[in-house]
Formats: structure tokens, sequence, C-alpha cells
């Protein structure tokens, strides 16, 4: 693979497109440079949001998988039981140290972590919105309020409403 | 790859080396890593709070 540098580099899971999607905030990934997804990656994508990967509106680089993965990557997916989605993401992250690793999975998160790689999922994304001046703080609790009714992001109800007020308070809305 | 070093009581280390003689297992870690992959796949929730909570301090407070 050829070798990818960027400040903000992601290599993103399929979670975070499909959930930020469906909250029509794609454009929050814009920010990271490059973003890259796998090709199995993108066929999840495709199966849940036909559309997102079309309309994102900014690059998203399709990158092959690396194979092998090496003894680490390797032990680590069958130990935590990785999909084939995350194990290829996970094979070109730990290629570039410090790169992020964009996930919803907690098991993918812990492989990633494990990896070196800095993970976030789509809460931070959202969040990082407002630092990033991409979002309004008020935008941002929006966001948050939509999203047991629009998107597959599982969240238990009183984490969300404290992760609102913790916005809320920390911007004095 | 990180190792732990843990205490495990004798009665259960026993169950362990059981499984293990009568070829369940390979040998311990396989045992362990299987008996630390289950616990992990109950406990995603609980795994992915305490992320959702540090994605939280990222998302506000992070420098990138």
């Amino acid at each position: 693979m050829e070798k990818i540098k960027g400040y903000n580099a992601a290599v993103c899971d399929a979670g975070p497109v499909i959930h930020l999607d469906e909250l029509g905030s794609l454009d929050l990934l814009s920010d990271f440079h490059p973003l890259l997804i796998s090709k199995t990656v993108q066929s999840e994508i495709i199966k849940h949001r036909p559309t997102a990967l079309k309309s994102a509106g900014f690059k998203i680089k399709l990158v092959d998988l690396i194979a092998p993965q090496g003894p680490r990557l390797s032990v680590l997916s069958k130990a935590l039981s990785l999909d084939q989605g995350e194990l290829e993401s996970l094979s070109v992250a730990q290629e570039m140290p410090g790169v992020f690793f964009l996930t919803d999975d907690a098991a993918a998160r812990l492989a990633g972590e494990e990896l070196g790689c800095k993970v976030h999922g789509t809460i931070g994304i959202i969040l990082r919105a407002i630092r990033n001046k991409m979002k309004t703080p008020q935008e941002v609790v929006g966001l948050l309020n939509q999203i047991p009714s629009k998107t597959t992001l599982f969240l238990r109800p009183a984490l969300l409403e404290e992760i609102t007020q913790k916005v809320k308070k920390e911007y004095s809305l | 790859m990180k190792a732990i070093c843990t205490e495990v009581p004798d009665r259960m280390y026993g169950e362990v080396k059981s499984l293990v003689n009568s070829g369940w297992f390979r040998n311990e870690d396989d045992l362990i890593l299987e008996a630390l992959r289950r616990f992990l796949d109950t406990h995603k929730v609980e795994l992915m709070e305490q992320y959702i909570r540090e994605d939280v301090e990222w998302g506000l407070h992070g420098k990138d």
C-alpha cells in the first residue's frame, strides 16, 4: 500500500459514516484528511445507507485490504471477534502511526487502541464540531437530541441526557 | 500485546486445568482468552459507555 500521510488522517469504520449520515451530518468527517475506508466497509455502508458515500460532498479514499495483517492484529481480531470490515480498517490503520481510527464498535476500539491508534466514535466527532467551528453548541445539542429517533446508534437514554447537559453547561445554554 | 498477571482461586484454577487436561482447550491461555472474549461480547454496552465518556472529553476538550 502507498504511504499515506496527513495531519488529520483517519481510517473510518462503517458506524460513524452510517450514524452521521442518519443525522444529515456526514460533512463532519470532511475535517479528516485523508479519510480512508476499506472496500468491505464501503459495502457495509452501501448496504445500510445506499446514497451516503455518493452524496458525501468531500473526498473519501478507498483502500484495498492489506494482507497479511501481522501477528498482533491477527491475534486481536480472533480474540475480539472482529468482522472483516473492522479487520481491514485496522490493517490499514496500523500502517499509519498516530492515525485516527473512527469506529462505534467497542471491540474494534479496543483493538485500535492496542495498535496505537487514536480511536473515536460518532459522539466524539459530533462534539468536536463545536471546537472546530463546524457546528454551534445549539446545533450540536439538536443533533444529540435527534440520535434516538433518527439513528441506529445505541445510547443509553440517561447517558445521552448526561452528555447533552454537559454540553449545555459547558457553553452556558 | 499485553500480558496480564492475576491471581486465580485454587478451585477455579483446578477447573481450568481440568478443562485443558481433558482436551477442551489447547492450553490455559486459550481458555482464558476465550473467557475474556465472551465477557467482552456480553459487556460491550458497559465498555461502550466508558468509551463514549472518553469521547465526550475528547470532543469537548481535545487538541486534535
